[in-house]
């Protein structure tokens, strides 16, 4: 399991929430969540600028977190477990609302005959429009570059934590998020220039 | 200046900014190279559209109740739902096969046999077709629940053509004639649970629907009011809620 640091007071309460929720206490597991959802809810915004999707992310990742508690044996990695979990699930909800977007769109189209609004600039503000096209720029990137981005610029952790959470080598990590940023630059300056 | 300094540099710049690196000889090399100093100028222009991006995630976790959230989602996760989401996809389905086979073998049995009303047997046997029923209805409901879901997506991202406004109406209209057949068998089947929110995306129905046509001011009232109840994620709720297996006939 992989560490992410916590100071020592915080990692006897996870400790002690933990154990309790083993044990079936639904309050511990309550308060387990209430220190842990904000970073989970973090992490599903930077996947999603939606909240109700980011709802679902949060919800799903907790049940999952539930349902394999007896698989966690100490309180260390609880964090970084929690982590990789939100951040897998985030990617599946990305890849499945990806494809159902499209889908709904074509079939409201179809049956609305509404055109499509996507490149209507007018009426937008400029610093609405950059981040806008931020978020597009960022639609673009891996699931594995895009989860490098989020994990790093969205909840602020460091590289070697971002390899413990997927499970990858600190250099992966490095150039993986080298490209998502040159890329993010790439189609930022083309859209600043245009 | 060499391609592989400026190709490093690079790579340290990326790192400088992020705060995985302290920069060493960043600024010497840009000084003495136009190319990377354009570079650099790009990345924190980039780099002050990730705060803002950020900020606003930040501003959005402020106002959250998260107290209200922690009860709610420990509540998700503590339920009793063992079976998988393609389990219960397929429950009501199969549920609604094996009535449909009970029914046939028993019109079949009884054909034959002369089997009188009021025996266990056909008691059995209106209990099966209670849940054909309640199946087909649940199906029917969530059948309504996506396409309401879409004329929601519709509402939220509409830029308020006059066009797009009539197209709103008319699909309002449609979805209402529906609801209103659907209520007629609401009161057998889970959506109970739900009513309220029924209510509400009636009321959206209705708003949108009724004449005359409606202005920009009614599509924004009602678009105010689906993102301040959250109806989206609710219907969304019910719908999961739905295709969970049926509990009692």
């Amino acid at each position: 399991m992989n560490t992410i640091p916590q100071c020592e007071s915080q990692r006897d309460e996870l400790r002690e929430l933990l154990a309790r929720s083993q044990k079936g206490d639904a309050r511990a597991f309550e308060s387990l969540v209430r220190l842990l959802q904000p970073m989970v809810f973090q992490i599903a915004l930077g996947f999603f600028r939606d909240h109700d999707d980011a709802m679902e992310v949060l919800q799903d990742t907790f049940l999952r977190v539930y349902r394999n508690l007896h698989k966690v044996d100490h309180a260390v990695g609880l964090r970084g477990w929690v982590f990789r979990i939100a951040t897998n699930i985030a990617i599946d909800h990305y890849r499945a609302r990806r494809k159902r977007s499209d889908r709904e769109r074509k079939l409201t189209l179809i049956q609305n005959g509404i055109t499509d609004r996507s490149h209507n600039p007018e009426e937008r503000s400029e610093q609405a429009e950059r981040v806008k096209r931020l978020q597009a720029a960022v639609d673009q990137l891996s699931t594995r570059e895009r989860s490098v981005f989020v994990l790093k610029h969205i909840n602020h952790l460091k590289m070697k934590e971002i390899a413990a959470i997927l499970d990858i080598s600190l250099g992966t990590v490095k150039s993986t998020h080298f490209r998502a940023v040159n890329h993010l630059r790439r189609e930022v300056a083309a859209g600043g220039e245009a | 200046m060499k391609q592989n300094d400026c190709e490093h540099m690079r790579r340290e710049m990326v790192l400088w900014l992020s705060g995985e690196s302290d920069g060493i000889g960043v600024v010497q090399h840009v000084e003495a190279c136009r190319g990377c100093a354009r570079y650099l100028d790009q990345l924190q222009r980039l780099m002050g559209q990730i705060d803002i991006r950020e900020r606003e995630i930040g501003s959005s976790l402020q106002g959250m109740d998260w107290e209200g959230l922690a009860k709610q989602v420990t509540r998700h996760a503590m339920q009793p739902q063992a079976a998988s989401d393609l389990k219960r996809r397929r429950l009501p389905l199969a549920a609604a096969l094996f009535g449909l086979g009970l029914l046939t073998g028993y019109l079949v049995f009884s054909h034959r046999a002369g089997i009188p009303a009021g025996s266990n047997a056909a008691r059995q046997l209106s209990d099966s077709i209670r849940l054909v029923e309640t199946v087909k209805d649940q199906r029917e409901i969530i059948d309504f629940l996506g396409r309401a879901r879409l004329l929601l997506l519709e509402i939220l991202h509409a830029q308020q053509s006059e066009q797009e406004r009539d197209v709103l109406a008319g699909a309002a209209a449609g979805l209402l004639r529906e609801y209103r057949y659907l209520g007629h068998n609401l009161t057998q089947s889970r959506i109970q649970e739900a009513r309220g929110v029924m209510e509400r995306l009636s009321w959206v129905l209705t708003e949108l629907s009724y004449d005359p046509p409606p202005g920009r001011e009614r599509v924004a009232a009602v678009r105010r009011m689906v993102e301040r109840e959250r109806l989206l994620f609710k219907v969304r709720l019910i719908e999961r809620e739905l295709e969970s297996p049926v509990r009692e006939v």
